[in-house]
């Protein structure tokens, strides 16, 4: 069996997992929003009664909810952070899990580096990342194909889920470099949710202020506004930069990684 | 001359904590080298830094004249590896962790997987954590042979295995030393180590206190003493004598010196009985450690 192979088979019933809050969410959601556009003005209203701060909790303030763009870009601002968690867990979980499960000395004293079994690793949880997106995609085709909606949709859906993706794999390398950073496996995965939770607190912040200026850079989940995802593209610029994020966060995980004592966490 | 592991003052600590200080090993290709300490000695730190799951903090460390950091990808094909606590893929069955294991290494390794699973009596469809701990043990050993390695690396090998098993380990190391590979043999309980090694290393507290061949260790170092007189003896003093015991009308101590000085008293003492036999290795490993902390 190949390492990557081996690391697909270990990581397949998580993922069937966070796969099937996906599919719930979506559907549900989906299936609801015909119910919450006929009471469009109704909902409008109700929200409208609502603290701002609690509207940009829910991500609402800047989207209209009485048409299906504005109602799925809220859905998908849950599926932001559903996808964020995960990838924060699959980040840390690529560099500590063999320490946790004290499975290092059987892996780390084969004739492989460090860093070709961590690359190995990272590959197979980011595919996992990369499929979590993709189903997203596939969810909302066949979720909206139980409506009678008029238009398409597809190119709405497929931005939300390259999105999605882009934003994961920033999650997913942070969580990698504390996880690679920190003695303690626990104290990295802490770190990483901690670094979602600061992110979504940040992004509501940036709804709150009239002038959020840099703040856009701070939070991985204002680099693509909800407004520009439903009607325009994916932004090249900050899709640029989450790569190069990535690339550089990566980096670091793998420099520390190379590094440090391995031993039971 | 190139050993099959060589360190030179090799040293790691871990932040302030001491893990081993300036050890120094020449293991010879083809040898079984032994080494014993107490659990905290830094047997497995100097294992561990051998194989580069732990960096360094200074000195050096070679395996077949290989640098352990630089060139650890190498050195590691050439390397079979048995921890002491074996952790292994719970979902997995033995035969699935064992080709998993040698996809690792360039070569075929399904007749000897198959061959050392038959000496163990180890049943490969059986899932990892379905397995006693014994079996776990079996499998850490068959995984560290497969590739039939040059060097053999055992971190206290016997724990969990049942003394007929333990038997049947160290036939099987020994056949693998004929074979040509070189053995280390980390221990903590010495008549192990006295069984199958040639030479053995004393650690104590993370330093080397002693280098030496079994026989050596056993001829030459000390006799084990005892005595009964008619009468119990209050005082028995020759230079030389260590860790004497009074029980009754029996003496007992360990010597070490001129065998004809101890004679020279013994036949002095209104003896009933005496005997002077080699020690075991536990007696005379105690020393190194009544040494210590008289110097304390």
């Amino acid at each position: 069996m190949h390492l990557i192979a081996k690391e697909f088979k270990s990581g397949l019933k998580p993922f069937l997992f966070w796969t099937l809050g996906l599919f719930v969410l979506i559907f549900a959601g989906i299936v609801k929003s015909m119910g919450a556009m006929a009471e469009g003005q109704f909902m409008t209203e109700l929200i409208g009664r609502f603290p701002r701060i609690v509207i940009a909790v829910m991500g609402m303030l800047n989207v209209d909810i009485s048409s299906f763009g504005g109602y799925y870009a809220v859905l998908m601002q849950y599926i932001f952070v559903l996808a964020a968690v995960y990838a924060s867990h699959l980040g840390s979980s690529a560099v500590s899990r063999e320490s946790i499960d004290r499975t290092y000395e059987f892996l780390f004293t084969k004739p492989r580096s460090r860093s070709f079994i961590l690359a190995h690793k990272m590959l197979a949880t980011m595919a996992f990342l990369t499929a979590f997106s993709s189903l997203n995609f596939v969810f909302s085709l066949l979720a909206v194909k139980q409506l009678t909606l008029q238009g398409d949709y597809s190119g709405v859906f497929a931005r939300f889920s390259l999105a999605i993706w882009l934003v994961g794999i920033v999650f997913f390398s942070l969580s990698a470099m504390f996880a690679a950073s920190f003695r303690a496996a626990e104290h990295g995965a802490r770190a990483g949710n901690l670094a979602v939770l600061g992110a979504y607190a940040i992004a509501v912040g940036y709804d709150l202020v009239e002038q959020p200026g840099l703040l856009r850079l701070v939070t991985p989940f204002r680099y693509f506004l909800q407004t520009e995802l439903i009607t325009g593209a994916v932004s090249p610029l900050y899709a640029g930069l989450c790569l190069l994020l990535s690339a550089a966060l990566l980096a670091v995980a793998f420099a520390r990684f190379e590094r440090r004592d391995l031993g039971a966490l | 001359m190139a050993y099959a592991i060589e360190t030179k003052k090799l040293t790691k600590y871990y932040g302030k904590a001491r893990g081993i200080v300036d050890v120094d090993l020449a293991v010879e290709e083809g040898e079984i080298f032994g080494f014993i300490g107490p659990n905290g000695a830094g047997k497995s730190t100097t294992i561990r830094t051998l194989l580069g799951l732990i960096k360094k903090s200074g000195g050096s460390a070679s395996i077949f004249g290989m640098d352990c950091e630089k060139d650890k990808v190498k050195i590691l094909s050439e390397v079979g590896y048995l921890p002491g606590e074996v952790f292994y893929y719970d979902n997995m069955r033995a035969v699935d962790l064992l080709r998993y294991s040698a996809s690792f290494f360039k070569k075929d390794c399904t007749a000897r997987i198959r061959e050392l699973a038959d000496t163990l009596s180890l049943d490969l469809n059986k899932k990892i954590e379905d397995m006693s701990q014994g079996n776990k043990k079996k499998v850490g050993i068959v995984q560290g042979l497969l590739h039939a390695p040059r060097l053999i690396i055992l971190d206290e090998p016997t724990s969990g295995l049942d003394p007929l098993m333990q038997r049947t380990f160290f036939d099987l190391i020994q056949r693998e030393n004929e074979r040509g590979a070189t053995v280390l043999f980390s221990s903590h309980i010495l008549s192990e180590v006295q069984r199958i090694c040639d030479r053995v290393a004393i650690i104590k507290e993370g330093r080397i206190v002693d280098l030496r061949s079994i026989d050596d260790l056993r001829k030459n170092s000390y006799k084990k003493v005892s005595f009964t007189t008619e009468n119990p003896i209050a005082d028995f003093s020759l230079a030389g004598v260590r860790q004497i015991a009074h029980d009754g009308q029996q003496t007992s101590f360990l010597y070490s010196g001129d065998i004809n000085a101890l004679l020279s008293k013994l036949a002095s003492l209104p003896l009933i009985d005496a005997d002077v036999s080699e020690p075991e290795l536990e007696e005379i490993f105690l020393h190194y450690y009544e040494d210590g902390e008289a110097a304390k």
